[in-house]
């Protein structure tokens, strides 16, 4: 961290109010004192079995642990707030220019803050069920409080808390006027809502590892599942959402005009995301069936476990070259604590689950015999297995780097290509269950009958896929204009794109349609489940519109110049003009002209603005989308050019050279004969451009500020400027400079993203139906053990 | 159908699924190398992660060609020419993986992902 110090003393610079250095120490001992509840909450519960007595203080203790641990969140919200840049982490994260929900999210914009964020999530979720564990309180709390304490553990050594470092002198404690700022390339609405709403979804995985340890040590398989069913559903939607709102993050802000990039960091919330699909449909067949009670019980401990396994894979360095989601290297101790935290609770899993987990199942769920051939469980039990399989797929894949380093060499990366050529095999089979499953039986039937039953279905996603195709057969990023286009197969070899997206979209019309048909036949019964079909549906929506917009794209890089319109793709794109107060204005934009081929236009508005990081002057921008149902055309501006060569290029007198295209000679160096302030010293040059020859005597001039170089022009299209000029050989440094900023655009098609925005609703509604469809209700009676139609 | 053939094609088929992923993945995989090894190395997809050396960037705009140095963490140093699409940010950039090929002793890039200092915080005590 770097900042300025004089060697004057800090007369001038403002003392930290007494408050905030209250507030600050507020924030280290609620961490503490949380970890000493939950410490207490745990050892309490674990005695309650013999002194039932304590189970109520226990959970008071537990309640005053987890509330404790929103103390520190809003002690850092206020010093954020406040502009308290005597702390470190407000210093470098925040800025008292800013607005002030970029104070907000400033809490969560790095290492300390995101763990803080993840134990705010797992007590508030730990508050909201322990009143509802039952049976299962005194173990539930017992993990709940332990999780909790190590996450408590963790943010003591990872604590946002810290004073900057020489900011205390004589006894007083100064007080930055100004913090480093949030990174402009984080600054938007995306950074507000998306980290606390995944981390809401991170924080819910607790629930299912407690309940699931509590029902192997109470040996109770059965009700954890109806207490948990609804939290699953919950946790489901709200990872989804926070996924989905992460792609469209990068999508609108990246400026790479994509989605989903495979970054380790946003597998780790896929994967959870993932196995938490598939325990919803075990938690499905064991109430229906009374079966899979003991793979539910492992599956309960998966996407928690996978969760804490992946932030201890990107946090600890491991993954340093391979993410843009990189982090500072942890805190030592917080990484110790992390570790130790993973193997614990891995191994204590995996040991729990070898000695109870088929016992407690067998002796505590009544099964009902198993159907043969075709019926819902066995879909579902390859549905399951291929969704899990993804998971560890995608585990395996981002831990790649590392298995690689294991054996030899510093690692290796699984690539975008890569990663799309080992899912597609998991994926065609998953949407064929998907589509298939929801007409299956729980009891056998024959293929025929299946057949039956789907070949509706079939035959009308089979016809939307061609009405698809046709719909997007002409045009500019049409079907025709994909004809040479190729993707990679695992071969080796290419195979066409048009024929695989054509079985990847039939394979998503089967999916959604299935889903739709599904929906509307329950709906009109009023069955609550017809919330999981709008789920299914508003995946394949999503789904959907991510391959389309993938494979369908069209890019191209072209350069535009005030005056000078360049073409991109099927338009003609010209600069019009930059808007804003100043060039340091956030809301600043870059005004480019597209015209389409039929003369039809509109404006692009890229952002683009300057800010100051030290000495340097650096240049921010914005994409540009511009929506509409059937595409985007999506602009990235990259940073403008306004020189020619970057570095001044030395030139003799005399000499003559062509750079790039550009021919220099120096003809003679000129003097205006005074020395002194006023003196000038040139060069007559002759330059030869695109344009003409051109002959021109740049000069610097000597002021009391030092020697001033003078922009010279050089025809319309360029400035000469002397860098510097050698007092003994006459030598000069020549840097040519555009009259005109060049500035880089790549414009893209992204057929369909407007599916991804829909589907993202779609998944998120039918979700929250089915978790409320599922919300307990006290008075229910046990789950079915008949075989019911769903 | 006997009673226990849906679990065990499902061991057959997971197994082999996650066999032919990991056969994947080993030989699909784009290797990390340092300089040296590059050097020596005939793959074009390597990626090769190391600092920026601001003051060597240079951009060449008539032939949209970016040019730079990069120290890796041997601190063996070499240039690296990148043609075609320019990361955004790359001023903010401290870090870089170029993924290319050793041409000529210099490093063809075809690609640039570049790491922004926002989450690289001071080296903690």
């Amino acid at each position: 961290m770097e900042h300025n110090h004089n060697e004057d003393p800090f007369a001038n610079v403002p003392r930290a109010e007494a408050w905030s250095l209250v507030v600050g120490q507020a924030g280290s001992i609620a961490v503490y004192v949380a970890l000493a509840f939950l410490v207490l909450s745990g050892i309490l519960y674990l005695i309650s079995g013999k002194v039932p007595k304590a189970e109520k203080f226990a959970t008071i203790s537990f309640v005053i642990g987890s509330i404790s641990i929103f103390v520190p969140f809003g002690c850092l919200l206020a010093l954020f707030i406040k502009d308290q840049f005597q702390y470190e982490y407000v210093f470098s994260h925040g800025d008292s220019l800013t607005e002030l929900k970029y104070k907000i999210a400033g809490v969560w914009t790095a290492q300390e803050g995101s763990f803080l964020l993840w134990a705010c999530a797992t007590s508030l979720f730990g508050l909201l069920t322990i009143g509802g564990s039952g049976i299962y309180r005194r173990t539930y709390g017992t993990v709940f409080a332990l999780i909790l304490g190590s996450l408590c553990g963790i943010l003591a050594y990872e604590s946002p808390f810290d004073l900057l470092k020489d900011v205390v002198q004589k006894g007083e404690v100064l007080m930055p006027p100004r913090g480093n700022g949030m990174t402009p390339s984080l600054q938007n609405y995306w950074v507000v809502i998306h980290p606390p709403t995944i981390f809401l979804g991170f924080g819910a995985l607790t629930i299912f590892f407690a309940y699931a340890v509590a029902a192997m040590v109470h040996k109770n398989a059965k009700d954890w599942i109806t207490y948990c069913r609804p939290w699953s559903l919950v946790t489901l939607a709200i990872l989804g959402l926070g996924l989905s709102m992460g792609g469209l993050w990068a999508y609108e802000t990246q400026g790479w005009g994509g989605f989903w990039a495979w970054d380790p960091v946003e597998n780790v919330s896929l994967v959870p995301w993932l196995l938490m699909a598939a325990l919803i449909h075990g938690i499905i067949v064991q109430n229906v069936r009374g079966r899979w009670a003991a793979s539910n019980l492992i599956m309960g401990g998966l996407p928690f476990l996978s969760f804490v396994y992946g932030t201890f894979l990107t946090r600890s360095g491991l993954l340093d070259k391979v993410s843009v989601h990189s982090f500072a290297s942890m805190d030592r101790n917080a990484l110790g604590i992390l570790r130790g935290f993973l193997i614990f609770l891995v191994v204590g899993f995996i040991a729990l689950c070898v000695w109870r987990a088929k016992s407690v199942a067998n002796e505590t769920v009544k099964s009902i015999e198993p159907e043969n051939g075709i019926n819902r469980e066995n879909s579902y039990r390859f549905g399951m297995m291929v969704l899990s399989m993804l998971g560890l797929v995608i585990a395996v894949g981002m831990s790649w780097p590392v298995i690689a380093a294991l054996r030899g060499g510093q690692g290796a990366r699984v690539e975008e290509w890569l990663y799309h050529q080992v899912v597609v095999w998991f994926f065609i089979p998953l949407m064929l269950l998907m589509g298939a499953a929801p007409f299956v039986s729980w009891r056998e039937m024959g293929a025929k009958a299946l057949f039956g039953r789907i070949a509706n279905v079939l035959s009308l996603s089979i016809g939307l896929t061609g009405f698809t195709f046709i719909g997007l057969m002409d045009g500019p990023f049409g079907v025709r204009s994909h004809a040479e286009s190729t993707v990679r197969n695992p071969m080796g070899g290419t195979w066409p794109l048009i024929p695989v997206l054509g079985l990847l979209m039939f394979l998503c019309w089967f999916v959604a349609v299935t889903g739709g048909w599904r929906a509307i036949e329950l709906a009109k019964k009023w069955k609550m489940s017809v919330g999981g079909f709008v789920s299914h549906l508003g995946f394949a929506v999503l789904i959907g519109g991510l391959i389309l917009s993938r494979g369908m794209e069209k890019k191209q890089q072209s350069f535009v110049q005030s005056g000078s319109p360049a073409s991109a793709l099927d338009y003609v794109v010209s600069f019009k003009k930059l808007e804003g107060k100043d060039l340091f204005d956030r809301d600043s934009k870059a005004v480019f002209e597209f015209k389409d081929p039929a003369g039809r236009t509109f404006d692009a508005t890229p952002g683009l603005y300057y800010y100051e990081q030290g000495e340097e002057l650096k240049t921010q921008v914005w994409p540009f989308v511009k929506s509409s149902p059937t595409h985007d055309v999506y602009v990235a501006l990259f940073p403008p050019v306004t020189d020619v060569w970057d570095m001044p290029k030395t030139f003799k007198p005399k000499e003559k050279r062509t750079v790039d295209q550009i021919t220099v000679e120096y003809l003679e160096p000129t003097s205006n004969g005074t020395t002194g302030v006023g003196a000038k010293f040139g060069a007559r040059m002759r330059i030869t451009t695109r344009t003409g020859t051109f002959d021109v005597e740049p000069q610097m001039q000597v002021t009391e500020g030092g020697i001033q170089p003078l922009l010279t022009p050089v025809g319309t299209e360029f400035f000469a400027v002397l860098g510097r000029m050698d007092a003994a050989t006459r030598a000069v440094d020549l840097k040519l400079m555009f009259q005109k900023p060049l500035y880089p655009l790549e414009v893209f098609y992204k057929p369909m993203t407007s599916l991804v925005w829909v589907g993202t609703g779609i998944l998120t509604i039918g979700g929250l139906m089915s978790a409320f469809a599922r919300r307990r209700r006290h008075s229910k009676a046990p789950a079915p053990l008949s075989p019911v139609e769903v | 159908m006997s009673m226990k053939l849906g679990p065990l094609i499902s061991g057959v088929v997971a197994a082999t699924a996650l066999s032919a992923v990991v056969i994947a993945f080993t030989t699909g995989a784009s290797p990390y190398v340092t300089i040296q090894q590059a050097k020596a190395s005939t793959g074009d997809r390597l990626h090769l992660a190391g600092d920026i050396v601001k003051s060597t960037v240079q951009n060449d705009v008539y032939t949209q060609t970016l040019t730079f140095q990069v120290i890796d963490s041997n601190g063996d140093r070499i240039k690296v020419k990148h043609k075609g699409e320019k990361p955004a940010n790359l001023s903010e950039a401290t870090k870089v993986v170029a993924v290319g090929k050793i041409d000529n002793g210099e490093f063809q890039s075809s690609e640039l992902i570049v790491k922004c200092p926002s989450k690289y915080e001071a080296e903690k005590k």
